[in-house]
């Protein structure tokens, strides 16, 4: 394997095992006296964030938004507004809420809420302002569904949730893991947590048994709503019988 | 009698000091601009040459805090689009102001030099910058954004 297969092994392998942690790599280049983004440089700079949760994202956009006026009510004259987020405060809230550690040698520290310290934060955003926007922009790019993804995934929902679907090949991320995590959850109660750590030769075997459930009881049920991963790389609607977890009962 | 040692510098003088990566009053960066006079008007040249006049402006690199700032200072929510918009005008205009530190076309007019208070360019000076022709004020513009905004 050449050195870039094995750095890649080794960055799905972290996110795999570690998805409370974004690490973002950035080529730098020493220009001009300072430290500059530079894909083709010879240094590289890393930043670690703490993965965006639901809840991260739901209290940055509630302390970015803001009421604007966007037009008024035909007739009443009365003005109509909507909330936005801001999307520069947004940024720096990014900063100050998920930036975990980096490779700088400027300290990064928290309070107990959580939240960077404000004289931390002063420290952490006296770096060239291209440097850290490189470390967020990458930091974003791992939250964004970008409109190609979601196309594809509009387009293989179609064909897995259709009355003749037979399963999608070659299933995109959010596909692969709706059919798998949802199937080995409902199954047999295993999380993403303990997903990655399941061996794999047992993954493919129940994944194959799965699909064949699932070829099976499509014949008597042509009707489904939830799906599996099935067998030679097709994900597949799951006709599922639950496995019950060691001593809740007998099988159903 | 007593031995004065020399004075070390204060724990907390040596403990503050700035990292590698933090910008100071001193992380600055230079635009060389070269001119030529030709039928009343100055035309930008490659490189210095003979009958040419070289001139420099010195920027201070701006920080991840001041660039938040002045975007935000230059974005304002278009409700017929329904997205921010940056203007781009009003974000090189504080960009200047804020961090023009100083340039050599004041060495033969004094009208043309560039004073600050509190960090921030006057009034007298921007209107120094505008008073450029603009082929030379657009350049400057250019020049300080390859560094700003696409890494140098």
């Amino acid at each position: 394997m050449n050195l870039m297969g094995r750095k890649n092994a080794r960055q799905k392998c972290a996110e795999l095992f570690d998805p409370d942690r974004v690490t973002v790599r950035v080529k730098t280049s020493c220009r001009l006296g300072f430290c500059l983004p530079d894909k083709d440089g010879d240094e590289e700079h890393t930043a670690v964030f703490a993965t965006m949760t639901f809840g991260d994202n739901y209290a940055i956009d509630q302390a970015t938004s803001y009421e604007v006026e966007i037009g008024e009510q035909f007739g009443s004259g009365k003005k109509i507004t909507t909330h936005v987020s801001d999307v520069n405060e947004f940024k720096r809230l990014i900063v100050k809420k998920n930036l975990l550690a980096w490779s700088l040698d400027i300290p990064i520290e928290r309070d107990q809420t959580g939240w960077m310290t404000s004289d931390s934060y002063a420290r952490v955003s006296s770096i060239p302002a291209p440097l850290l926007e490189a470390f967020v922009s990458g930091f974003e790019e791992s939250i964004e569904v970008s409109s190609e993804e979601e196309e594809k995934i509009s387009r293989q929902c179609s064909v897995l949730f259709s009355k003749s679907g037979h399963g999608v090949t070659d299933a995109c991320e959010a596909i692969s893991r709706f059919c798998t995590l949802g199937n080995f959850s409902e199954k047999f109660g295993i999380n993403r947590d303990l997903l990655p750590k399941m061996p794999y030769k047992e993954f493919l075997l129940l994944k194959i048994v799965i699909a064949k459930e699932s070829d099976a009881l499509r014949v008597q049920q042509p009707k489904s709503q939830s799906s599996s991963a099935g067998q030679g790389g097709r994900s597949r609607p799951s006709r599922s019988v639950k496995i019950p977890l060691p001593g809740s009962g007998g099988a159903s | 009698m007593a031995v004065i040692q020399a004075k070390e510098p204060r724990v907390d003088e040596r403990l503050m000091k700035p990292g590698k990566f933090e910008i100071t009053q001193d992380t600055t960066f230079t635009v060389w601009i070269h001119v030529k006079e030709r039928d009343g008007r100055w035309i930008i040249m490659n490189g210095p040459a003979k009958g040419v006049e070289t001139n420099s402006i010195v920027f201070r690199m701006w920080t991840y805090e001041e660039m938040i700032e002045m975007r935000k200072m230059a974005t304002a929510y278009d409700s017929q689009k329904r997205i921010h918009m940056i203007d781009n005008d009003a974000l090189n205009r504080l960009k200047i102001q804020k961090l023009m530190v100083s340039w050599t076309f004041d060495k033969d007019n004094p009208r043309l030099k560039i004073q600050h208070v509190n960090g921030v360019m006057t009034d007298e000076g921007w209107k120094a910058f505008i008073s450029l022709q603009p082929n030379i004020g657009s350049y400057i513009i250019d020049e300080m954004n390859k560094v700003y905004e696409f890494n140098g």
